[in-house]
C-alpha cells in the first residue's frame, strides 16, 4: 500500500513556537506587513463612487480601441510602404535621369504622342474624302455623353518626327556619347543631323547631346557655340541651366 | 439589481436566477466589502491602488450578479477580485514599461514608529515583496491568504474552489520556496556584515 504523501494541515509561521534562526527571520519577514483595520470611510467612499458610476457598460471605448490599433497599424503600414516604393522610384528615376540628362534636372514635359500615322501626300486626299465605315448604321445603343467630365488641360502640340532616320541618328549619337564614350563620333553624327534637320523635332535634344559631347572632349570653344545657339533657340528649353552653366564656365575658363 | 430576461434562458441558469432571487447587491457590499480589500491586499496589490480596486471588483459584481449560479459567493467574489488584481498588475506593468518606474509597496510605516523602526519595516516590506513576488503565482496565492491574511486551509478551498489537499499541497512547497529564499537572504545579509 503506498503511504499518503499530501502534506496535512500546517501551522502559521507566525504562530509557529520556538522558532529556528530561519523561521525567525521568515517570521520578521511576514511581521512587516501590518495588520489593517477595516475602514468604514473608504467602504463609504467606495459606495459613493459606484452610485456615481452608470450601471451599463459603455462599449463605445472598448470597440474602438480595436478600431484605433487597425487604423493605427494600416497608416504605419501604408506610410512604410510609401516611403520603400519612393525610395524605389527615386532611383529608379535618378538612373533614366543619369542616361538622359546628366546634371539637369528633368522638367514635366507634354507627352508625345505614341504613334503617328503618316498618310503618304499622294494618297492623302483619297482618305480624306472615303466614307467612314458604318456610319449610316444605327448604334444599338445610343453612347451618353458622360455626365462629369474633366477638362483636360491643353498640351502643347507635340512635335513630330517626321522621319525615323531623324530619331535614329540621335539616338546613335547618344550611344556613342553615353555608353560607349565615343565624342568624337557622337558629335559627327549630330553635326549632320543639325545640318540635315535645322528644324527637325529633336534639335533641342541635339544641340543640348552635342554641347556636352563638346564638353566630353573639352572643346570649350564649341561648347560655347552651343550653348549660345541653345539658349538663343530655346530660351526656356528644357537644359537651360546646363546651356548658361557650360557658357560660364568656359567663358572663364576661355578668359 | 439587474434585471434578469428569463424567456431564452437554459434550465440551469433560471435555476441558478432562482437561488439569486434573494441576492441584492447593497447586500452583498455591506457584507463583503472588507473581505475583498483584505483578498485584494493579499493578492499583492498596492495599498495606494485598495481603493479602485475595490471599485473595479464591485462594478464587476454588479454587473454580473444576473450570471452568478448562487452556489459559492464567496469563491465567485474572490475569482472576480483575481481577475481584477492581474487585470490591475498588466496595466500597472504597462505603466510601468513607459515610465521607467518600479511599483514599490508602499510605507504603512505606524505614526508611533521612529523614523529609524519606520526605515527599518520599509526595507524589510520590500525584501517581503520582492520574495514573493518571485514565487509561483497559484502558492504566492495560497501561501499570502493562509500567512498573511490568516485564512484556514478550509476557507482558503472554498475561495479558490480548490481540494482541501490541495491547499495543503500549495503551502508546504510555497513555504518551502519562500523559506529558500529568506536563506538565501540571511546568505546575502551575513555577507554584507562580513561574518
Amino acid at each position: 500500500m503506498t503511504p499518503d504523501l499530501t502534506p496535512g494541515p500546517m501551522v502559521r509561521l507566525l504562530d509557529t513556537v520556538d522558532p529556528t534562526d530561519l523561521e525567525h527571520r521568515a517570521t520578521s519577514l511576514l511581521a512587516s506587513m501590518p495588520d489593517e483595520m477595516p475602514s468604514e470611510l473608504r467602504k463609504r467612499r467606495v459606495r459613493e463612487a459606484l452610485i456615481a458610476r452608470p450601471q451599463r457598460r459603455s462599449w463605445g471605448p472598448a470597440l474602438l480601441r480595436p478600431a484605433a490599433v487597425i487604423t493605427m497599424l494600416t497608416s504605419s503600414v501604408a506610410i512604410a510602404g510609401a516611403t520603400v516604393g519612393r525610395g524605389f522610384v527615386s532611383r529608379a528615376y535618378e538612373s533614366v535621369r543619369e542616361i538622359f540628362e546628366p546634371g539637369e534636372a528633368p522638367k514635366v514635359v507634354a507627352s508625345r504622342p505614341k504613334h503617328v500615322v503618316r498618310v503618304r501626300p499622294e494618297i492623302e486626299p483619297m482618305v480624306a474624302s472615303a466614307p467612314q465605315r458604318h456610319a449610316d448604321v444605327p448604334r444599338a445603343t445610343e453612347r451618353r455623353p458622360l455626365r462629369h467630365t474633366i477638362a483636360a488641360p491643353p498640351l502643347a502640340p507635340a512635335p513630330v518626327v517626321r522621319d525615323e532616320e531623324e530619331a535614329a541618328l540621335v539616338m546613335s549619337a547618344m550611344r556613342a556619347l553615353r555608353q560607349e564614350r565615343d565624342a568624337e563620333r557622337a558629335a559627327r553624327l549630330l553635326d549632320r543631323y543639325l545640318a540635315a534637320h535645322p528644324e527637325g523635332a529633336l534639335v533641342e535634344e541635339a544641340l543640348a547631346l552635342d554641347l556636352e559631347a563638346s564638353l566630353a572632349r573639352h572643346d570649350d570653344g564649341r561648347a560655347q557655340v552651343f550653348a549660345r545657339q541653345y539658349l538663343r533657340r530655346f530660351p526656356d528649353g528644357r537644359f537651360l541651366s546646363l546651356a548658361r552653366r557650360t557658357l560660364q564656365s568656359t567663358s572663364a575658363r576661355l578668359q | 439589481m439587474a434585471r434578469t430576461s428569463t424567456h431564452d434562458l437554459t434550465q440551469e441558469a433560471r435555476a441558478a436566477a432562482a437561488r439569486n432571487a434573494g441576492l441584492e447587491f447593497a447586500s452583498i457590499y455591506n457584507e463583503w466589502f472588507h473581505e475583498v480589500e483584505r483578498w485584494i491586499r493579499a493578492l499583492g496589490a498596492p495599498d495606494a491602488d485598495r481603493e479602485d480596486l475595490a471599485q473595479e471588483v464591485f462594478i464587476v459584481v454588479r454587473r454580473k450578479m444576473n450570471t452568478f449560479d448562487g452556489r459559492n459567493l464567496a469563491g465567485w467574489l474572490y475569482a472576480i477580485t483575481r481577475l481584477t488584481v492581474k487585470d490591475h498588475g498588466r496595466r500597472a506593468w504597462m505603466r510601468h514599461l513607459f515610465k521607467r518606474r518600479a511599483p514599490m509597496p508602499e510605507d504603512a510605516a505606524s505614526p508611533a514608529d521612529t523614523p529609524a523602526v519606520a526605515l527599518e519595516r520599509q526595507e524589510e516590506r520590500r525584501l517581503l515583496h520582492q520574495i514573493l513576488s518571485r514565487m509561483n503565482p497559484a502558492r504566492r496565492e495560497t501561501f499570502a491568504l493562509f500567512e498573511l491574511s490568516g485564512y484556514s486551509g478550509e476557507e482558503i478551498a472554498a475561495l479558490q474552489e480548490i481540494p482541501l489537499n490541495t491547499v495543503w499541497t500549495r503551502l508546504h512547497y510555497a513555504r518551502k520556496e519562500f523559506m529558500t529564499a529568506v536563506e538565501a537572504l540571511r546568505q546575502r545579509e551575513r555577507g554584507k556584515d562580513g561574518r
